[in-house]
Order: structure tokens, then C-alpha cells, then sequence
């Protein structure tokens, strides 16, 4: 079977900083991963070659065994969603207005949104509970609001391939786990997240695979049981942590300074 | 409500540009009108020859088509307004920002100065707005930044040279006869509009602002951000090439009609949006009707407020100067 996502010998340098060196990886279909990594070490980039929306300048990137760049834009958006960090943004569009921007790769030039797209904009926002926020402006809901409504967006474009960076950024703690069981409810009805995160402890949550990176390297690939370890957390932000297992909770990451 | 407000605004455009055909320093009764447009759409009769000679020359020789063109000029910057309000992500930007105004008074003054012909001196006038904005792209081009904050500054660069290449022709003017004419072109002026200049912009003008108007859903998904458009599938190299274009054609058109009507671009979309909202599916076309009723209006002040006429873009500038000072504290939105 191809691989959703394939990504091979990935290269990419902004001037003469090289962000990305010889990053290979493969994505199944289904598959949470979360991407762990200091600041500037490539996470971000890579999520945008995984997109397109920026051409790696050595090595190759195929989605279902076809090379990104030949497939129109528009068809990919059917495919894969992209979720940004939250923004604030200047205009006031209604959260059904952005969440309908969702519809855009269904529709040619002169074609006008219907009552179907609608219909779709309208269940995504059920879906998210966010349905009473659809006339409210873009602008004056809250971040952890302004976030459900670009996964309603997400979700209206059908796309089965949810990329994300850094989802819970800038959101309060009840966001933060509001937003991730959200993400763990849809990707357990079978569509893919890959994502990138700041905090090991979400990754631990949620993903059933992370992938470390360092410098623009990947140093670790697998289960979060074996990636996230007081050794990896150690190498990649040079602080001390123990990995605790909680008795019927999962694990989380306590710093040693803290415990 | 919502379906009637583009039919509202276009019946409000119509009745703003009725009124204004009767209005002048010779008062054409409603009656008058009626007769008249009776008269010449379906020959009835009611008229004396003297007063058909009288009304056909002060409606359609003098009034009708500056009014067309108050309308047109008011619309085109409107439209090019809103349309880089959103492709620039910031509500508070105006037509002007890639150098188009600068460019094409410079044309027009260049003209001027070199040609005795008003076909060149409107040639120059287009030519020059299109060079400017030429000059704005190609200097981010030229370093390979495809962002919007390099696109303004490149706006900005450009703007200030084709000002100081006209301050150049200013200087070299003739001070008995050029300069004046120059000068009080650019206070921008509807006093001269002709039917044939409003013959000459009314396609382009018309094309220029449907091709805005059709990529209104585009401008929608670009104003949340390059990438986010992107990754909605839109080719957002085609739909800025096409804005762009577009609003440059237009912009250049108003000089060529009516020289520099500053702050129309920039203040009618800002009402415009507190009106209908940011979609641009609906606020562009109401932009166009509100902008050509406000200019048309403007016009009619500017024509009647005193004996003697005064330029329409200065009564623009009086009004939309202290009305971005009221809405500055909006600057907060769009960059920081």
C-alpha cells in the first residue's frame, strides 16, 4: 500500500540558513503524529512543504505516490487542511463566512456557494459546538473559539488530512484540553493529524506517533512510549525531566527542578 | 433586508444622480427632467424648440456627463479601495498605496507639459500609473520577497519618486499657462470632463471593476492570510496579478477624467463595511454604488456650496481627512 505522505530526502534553506537537511519520513493514513522540536528547529517548514505552499529545494514529496507538485491546488485541498496557529485577523467576517471559505476548492470561478455547502458549513459548526457563534464576527470570539471555527473550516473542506501548527497556542489551559480530546474524537473516527507542538505532554495525549526534531534533522521516529524519554527531552531543550507514569492516566513529563 | 440592500443602494445612486441633473446654477425642474426624457427616448412632444435647445445642452452636454463621470470616478476608487484593503490585509490602506496616483499625475503633468494633445496627455497619464506600479512590484521582485509588507514599501519607494519626478516637471513648467494647468489638475477637478473622455473610460472602467467584483470570494480567502488562501486551493499569484491590474487601470482611469480626488478609496469602503460587512461578495458592489453616490454628491457640492466652483477633490480631502482621524483607532486591526 502507498504511503499517504511520503517524504524524501527533504532539504530546504532559507538563504544561507539551512532549515531542513535529509528529512525522510512516512505517513499512514489514520495516523496522529506529532511533531516535538525547539524553536527554529524545521517544524514549521516542514509542515508548509507537506502543504506546498513552499517547495523543498532538494528531495521529493509525494502524496498517495503522486508528486505534490503536479496535483492543481485545488484538488489537494480536498485532500489535505490546513489549520494555522491562531490570529487575529482585520477583517470581521461571521464564523459561518470562515467557515464557508472551506467550500472554496468545490467551486469554479463563477459558481456561488450553495444551500449543500451551506448545509456542510452548518454541521461542521455542530460538530465543534460552536453552531451559536455562527453569526458572530471572526474578530471577537476568543482564541480557543477562533480555533474551533478553522477546524469547522478544516472539516468543511472534506479533506481527510488535518495539518496543524501548533494547535493549542496561545490558548488557556481549558482550551488546550478542550481542543486536543477534540482532536482525538475526530482522528479516532479515522482522519489524520500531523501536527506540531511545544509541549510533550500533549504529545503524550494524543499522538500515536512523534517524530523529534533537532536542527532540521529527525533524531527520533515512533510510539510516544519510546520517542519521549528524559534522554530525547534532554537533547532536544536541555532540561532535566523525569517521565512519569500516572496510575491509569497516561504519562506526562515533570522537570526535575519542579519534583 | 440583506437581499434588498445592493437594489436599495443602486435605486439610492439613481436618485442622487437624477437629483443632481436638475441641480446647477440653472435649476432644471423635475417637470422639465420628465419632458426632456420623454422627449428624447420616445419623441413625445411638450417642449418648445428653445427650450429643447436650452435643457439638451445643459443635461447632456454638461451635466450628464460629468455626472457619469463623478459616478464612474467615485465607484472606481471605491472598488480599488476595498479590493487592496483586502488583498493588503488592512482596512486602512487606499488605492494609492502601490504609487498608481503618483505615477499617473506625473503622466498627466509630463503630457501637459510636452503635448499639445489631450489624447496624449491621457496616454501619459495611463501609461505612467501602470510605470508606477511597475516600479512598486518590480522592486519585490527584483528581491525576491513575495510578501505584502514588501509590496507597500515598494508602493511607498515608488510613490515618492514619481512625486519627485513631478515636483521635476513642476519646476520646468512654463509659470504663465503650464504650471496653473497642472496644479489645478492635480486639486482634481470635474470641470472639463467631456462626453468623450467619459466615452473613452467607461469600458475599461466597467471591465476593471466587474474583474474585481468577480474575485470578491478570492479577496475573502486572501485577506485571512497567503497561506491559508493557498491551502484553500486558490492561485494567489493570478488573483493578485488580476487585482492588482484591475484597480491599476482604474485608478489611473479617475486621474485621467478628473486628476488626484484623494480619500474617497480609503474612507467609502470603510463605510461601506460598517454597512454591509467585510464580504467582499457583497461589499464590493455596494462599494461601487456608494462611492459613485458620494463622489456625485461631492461633486454637486463642490459645484453649488459657493458663486465660484471649487475643486472636487479638495471638498474629498476636507471630508476625509478628519473622518480617518475618527477612525484611526481601527488601525489597531490589520498589521502590528
Amino acid at each position: 500500500m502507498t504511503d499517504l505522505l511520503q517524504v524524501t530526502r527533504a532539504g530546504f534553506a532559507y538563504r544561507s540558513r539551512q532549515v531542513l537537511s535529509e528529512v525522510s519520513l512516512a505517513f499512514k493514513r489514520g495516523e496522529v503524529v506529532s511533531f516535538l522540536g525547539p524553536n527554529g528547529s524545521g517544524k514549521t517548514t516542514l509542515l508548509k512543504i507537506m502543504l506546498g505552499i513552499l517547495q523543498p529545494q532538494t528531495g521529493t514529496v509525494l502524496f498517495e505516490g503522486r508528486p505534490l507538485k503536479t496535483i492543481p491546488r485545488r484538488d489537494f485541498a480536498r485532500l489535505v487542511a490546513y489549520v494555522p496557529q491562531v490570529h487575529r485577523e482585520a477583517f470581521a467576517y461571521t464564523v459561518e463566512e470562515v467557515v464557508l471559505m472551506g467550500r472554496m476548492p468545490y467551486h469554479s470561478f463563477f459558481s456561488a456557494y450553495s444551500r449543500k455547502d451551506r448545509d456542510i458549513a452548518a454541521a461542521a459548526l455542530e460538530r465543534l459546538d460552536i453552531f451559536h457563534l455562527r453569526e458572530r464576527p471572526y474578530t471577537e470570539i476568543s482564541g480557543g473559539e477562533r480555533q474551533l471555527a478553522l477546524i469547522a473550516r478544516a472539516l468543511a473542506q472534506g479533506a481527510g488530512v488535518f495539518i496543524m501548527d501548533e494547535p493549542v497556542n496561545g490558548l488557556d489551559y481549558g482550551n488546550q484540553m478542550r481542543l486536543l480530546s477534540g482532536i482525538k474524537v475526530l482522528a479516532d473516527e479515522g482522519l489524520t493529524f500531523i501536527m506540531t507542538t511545544h509541549f510533550p505532554d500533549h504529545a503524550l495525549m494524543t499522538a500515536d506517533r512523534v517524530i523529534l526534531l533537532k536542527a532540521g534533522s529527525v533524531i527520533a521516529d515512533g510510539p510516544p512510549a519510546q520517542t519521549i524519554t528524559r534522554e530525547a527531552i534532554f537533547e532536544l531543550y536541555r532540561i532535566e525531566v523525569n517521565v512519569v507514569s500516572m496510575n491509569g492516566s497516561g504519562r506526562v513529563c515533570i522537570p526535575v527542578w519542579a519534583s | 433586508m440583506k437581499r434588498l440592500t445592493l437594489p436599495l443602494l443602486g435605486l439610492l445612486l439613481g436618485l442622487v444622480m437624477l437629483a443632481s441633473l436638475s441641480l446647477g446654477k440653472y435649476r432644471v425642474p423635475v417637470a422639465d427632467l420628465l419632458g426632456f426624457a420623454g422627449w428624447q427616448l420616445f419623441d413625445l412632444p411638450g417642449l418648445s424648440a428653445e427650450k429643447k435647445a436650452l435643457l439638451e445642452n445643459i443635461l447632456l452636454h454638461i451635466r450628464l456627463p460629468r455626472i457619469l463621470a463623478a459616478a464612474m470616478i467615485g465607484a472606481s476608487l471605491s472598488v480599488s479601495g476595498a479590493a487592496f484593503q483586502a488583498l493588503f490585509i488592512n482596512p486602512l490602506v487606499s488605492p494609492d498605496l502601490l504609487g498608481v496616483l503618483a505615477g499617473a499625475s506625473f503622466g498627466a503633468a509630463l503630457g501637459m507639459v510636452l503635448s499639445k494633445s489631450w489624447a496624449m496627455v491621457q496616454f501619459s497619464t495611463l501609461l505612467f500609473g501602470f510605470a508606477a506600479v511597475g516600479v512598486a512590484v518590480g522592486i519585490t521582485k527584483a528581491y525576491r520577497i513575495n510578501s505584502v509588507i514588501m509590496l507597500v514599501l515598494g508602493g511607498i519607494i515608488s510613490g515618492s519618486f514619481f512625486t519627485a519626478l513631478l515636483s521635476i516637471v513642476k519646476y520646468a513648467a512654463d509659470p504663465t499657462n503650464q504650471l496653473p494647468a497642472i496644479v489645478y489638475w492635480l486639486m482634481g477637478s470635474l470641470s472639463s470632463v467631456d462626453g468623450h473622455t467619459v466615452l473613452i473610460m467607461s469600458l475599461p472602467a466597467a471591465a476593471g471593476i466587474a474583474a474585481i467584483i468577480l474575485h470578491a470570494r478570492q479577496l475573502n480567502v486572501l485577506s485571512m492570510g497567503e497561506e491559508e488562501a493557498k491551502s484553500l486551493g486558490i492561485n494567489v499569484g493570478r488573483v493578485r496579478l488580476v487585482v492588482i491590474f484591475s484597480a491599476t487601470l482604474i485608478s489611473a482611469l479617475t486621474v485621467m477624467a478628473g486628476g488626484m480626488i484623494g480619500w474617497v478609496g480609503l474612507i467609502i469602503p470603510h463605510i461601506c463595511r460598517m454597512i454591509v460587512g467585510p464580504n467582499n461578495q457583497v461589499l464590493l458592489p455596494a462599494a461601487a454604488l456608494i462611492g459613485a453616490a458620494y463622489l456625485v454628491l461631492v461633486d454637486d457640492v463642490s459645484r453649488l456650496l459657493f458663486s465660484y466652483e471649487i475643486p472636487t477633490g479638495i471638498v474629498t480631502s476636507l471630508i476625509g481627512i478628519p473622518f480617518f482621524a475618527l477612525v484611526l483607532k481601527n488601525a489597531q486591526r490589520g498589521w502590528r
